[in-house]
């Protein structure tokens, strides 16, 4: 009823069906450089820029700006050289008020809520502690403090709740009163770029500030593709899919930072002990508010390993992983899911909360 | 069984080559590292492919980088800068993998044929 | 041999019935992408198109997805339009192959493209309207290997019901004798 197809014709067909299938299996794993990436020096640190799509921008246009905005920034916000920073502690500490210059405002008013909520752990009116380990230097070292040094400066420790501000003009209410906004002037700063590349006309984007970022908006069809560096090595310890304006911050006791008699001095001060942390090798936090992300990153790593879970609950921080000294791993139940790590390690899960138990994993 | 032809045989032989192929393509282990990418403030970035031994310098502000090429792998031999931190990366080996001498503003990192990734957070 | 339209009615109504059997039963089982099964009612498919033709074998394709849609609750759900990617293009890959048969292929290498196809079909409505996860191809070898399976069992199947003398009056290539 049916005449016979020739025998070479069915075969033929089958073999392009499966060619043609390949293609598509093949073409759907790779996708290529949809990106464009500026590299400069901003901010006393190395800024990565990714832009998308490819092409749509103006590169020499975009870098400028963001440089010069973050330069500007860094001068202002700079906890020793002379500059609006260094003025407003001055005046702080005399006692007098003085009008608020608009630069150092918001990281004060920042500051002044994140005291709060971490009850006095984020303090970043501790400038003189901080300067007694070394570190209002570019390239810190010691001695550290003397024990007696330490002591007259927990004597009575200064906050920003030590400042008055009436809406117009600030009074410093402590003489050692000194602001170093460390843990928190690069979220601020970071935030600040991503507002300038909207004004631009860029609507996805990552501005990567020696390695804490955060996203404008997303490419279209995918996620962020976000790795992460591993602290003790050169290679990748996770890869992360970030959204639309999601901010990646970590706070390292690798970062900056000496050695002494042996022993490694980081420049994250615990104001209970008026000494470096110790018990966290490196907070993580992932959140919509970069200020946040930096400041919890910094907080969390002064908490230690069994409070840390506490104070993610207070700032409100749902994502976080923490490395503990001993190179063990802690993350949140929604950090783990964002997570994808690329070495096989065990972790820990614990819940942000006031009272939590560990989970092993 | 009853009434197999040897078309039957030509499509099962089709059917499981592209489901193997299928399995290869998407599970394929990730490979090594096949280029370095050296990225400079104020420079666009440039491509080393990881293939012939052989050492380049890269200038920068506060002198030479010297970077050891070797197949499939790369290393910051010498490069300015009092911590050494260039050096101390040690080989870059894995897709990923990455130095960094903030004194000449130069990030090097090696790249697979995978997955690149936006950003590097560290 | 000539059949009136009535009794090929009937027929394909009884096929329509068992396809829809089937398909509720394979709802049951797990996926790992919701919806994408390996088309086990395709055997109904197979045996409606060698039997009657191919009309009567679209039919059945699609009383049954409607059908089973209607009984399972998914009239028009993402799972409905599943069903229907699938069934359509396991048709779609019959139509240049059934001729074949007897000669060259048999049901099992039928079954085995239709199988293919059809998981092929609804892997791609799912990756282009449901789920445009970048990484949802690593899903498909997993079910294409699953759909093999399910292909060659299909035909074995199709070709045990097509063997059956009862059925062999309807057959519309009857295998000739010798080899093919």
């Amino acid at each position: 009823m049916n005449p016979r197809r020739p025998s070479s014709g069915p075969p033929a067909v089958l073999r392009l069906a499966l060619v043609l299938l390949l293609l598509f299996l093949n073409a759907c794993g790779r996708e290529g450089p949809d990106t464009d990436r500026l590299a400069f020096q901003a901010f006393g640190t190395l800024v990565d820029v990714t832009l998308h799509p490819a092409g749509a921008h103006d590169l020499q246009q975009v870098e400028s700006a963001l440089r010069e905005d973050l330069e500007a920034m860094h001068a202002s916000w700079h906890a020793w050289e002379p500059g609006p920073l260094t003025d407003t502690n001055r005046l702080l500490a005399r006692g007098t008020g003085f009008d608020a210059p608009a630069s150092v405002l918001p990281l004060i008013e920042h500051a002044r809520e994140l005291e709060q909520r971490t009850d006095g752990l984020f303090n970043p009116a501790l400038g003189r502690l901080i300067a007694a380990w070394g570190f209002h230097q570019d390239e810190p070292a010691g001695p550290p403090p003397s024990a007696a040094t330490l002591t007259a400066l927990l004597a009575d420790p200064p906050r920003i709740a030590d400042i008055d501000y009436d809406g117009e003009r600030l009074r410093g209410t402590h003489p050692a009163l000194q602001l170093d906004f460390g843990g928190l002037a690069k979220g601020l700063a970071v935030a600040r770029s991503l507002e300038l590349l909207a004004e631009l006309g860029v609507e996805h984007a990552i501005v990567n500030a020696g390695g804490d970022l955060m996203t404008l908006g997303q490419p279209a069809g995918r996620p962020w593709r976000i790795g992460v560096r591993d602290p003790q090595g050169a290679g990748v310890l996770a890869a992360i899919a970030l959204g639309a304006d999601e901010a990646l911050f970590s706070s390292g006791d690798y970062e900056r930072g000496y050695e002494w008699d042996g022993k490694r001095i980081h420049h994250v001060i615990d104001p209970r002990t008026g000494k470096p942390s110790e018990g966290i090798a490196s907070a993580t936090v992932l959140h919509a508010d970069p200020a946040l992300a930096d400041a919890a990153a910094t907080t969390l790593m002064i908490a230690g390993p069994e409070e840390w879970p506490a104070y993610a609950h207070r700032l409100g921080v749902d994502h976080a992983l923490l490395v503990l000294a001993d190179g063990s791993v802690e993350l949140t139940p929604a950090m783990e899911n964002r997570v994808d790590f690329r070495r096989d390690l065990e972790y820990r899960l614990r819940e942000p909360g006031p009272d939590t138990d560990r989970e092993p994993r | 069984m009853p009434g197999l032809r040897w078309g039957d045989a030509v499509m099962v032989a089709l059917a499981v080559a592209l489901v193997s192929s299928a399995f290869g393509v998407a599970y394929m282990p990730r490979g090594g590292a096949t280029e370095l990418v050296v990225t400079q403030a104020g420079a666009t970035p440039r491509h080393y492919p990881l293939d012939v031994a052989r050492t380049i310098g890269i200038d920068g502000a506060a002198g030479v980088t010297t970077i050891r090429i070797e197949p499939g792998r790369a290393r910051c031999l010498d490069s300015p800068g009092s911590q050494r931190i260039c050096e101390g990366a040690g080989w870059l080996e894995r897709p990923g993998d990455m130095a960094v001498s903030l004194p000449n503003r130069l990030v090097l990192q090696v790249q697979g044929p995978g997955a690149d990734f936006d950003s590097m957070h560290f | 041999m000539a059949t009136d339209s009535a009794t090929t009615d009937r027929r394909i109504a009884a096929l329509a019935a068992l396809a829809i059997g089937l398909q509720v039963i394979e709802a049951a089982i797990p996926s790992p992408v919701p919806g994408i099964k390996p088309g086990l009612a395709n055997v109904i498919t197979l045996v409606a198109l060698l039997t009657l033709g191919w009309r009567a074998a679209v039919a059945v394709t699609l009383l049954r997805v409607v059908g089973a849609s209607l009984l399972l609750g998914t009239l028009l759900s993402p799972g409905f339009w599943l069903s229907l990617a699938g069934g359509l293009a396991a048709l779609l890959i019959l139509a240049p192959l059934w001729r074949l048969y007897p000669g060259h292929l048999s049901g099992v290498g039928l079954g085995v493209a239709a199988a293919l196809a059809h998981t092929t079909g609804q892997f791609l409505l799912a990756w282009s309207l449901i789920i445009p996860h970048p990484q949802l191809p690593l899903l498909l070898p997993p079910l294409l290997l699953a759909a093999l399976i399910t292909g060659v069992v299909t035909g074995i199947l199709t070709n045990s019901v097509l063997s059956d003398p009862r059925i062999q009056r309807h057959v519309r290539n009857p295998p000739t004798t010798g080899t093919g």
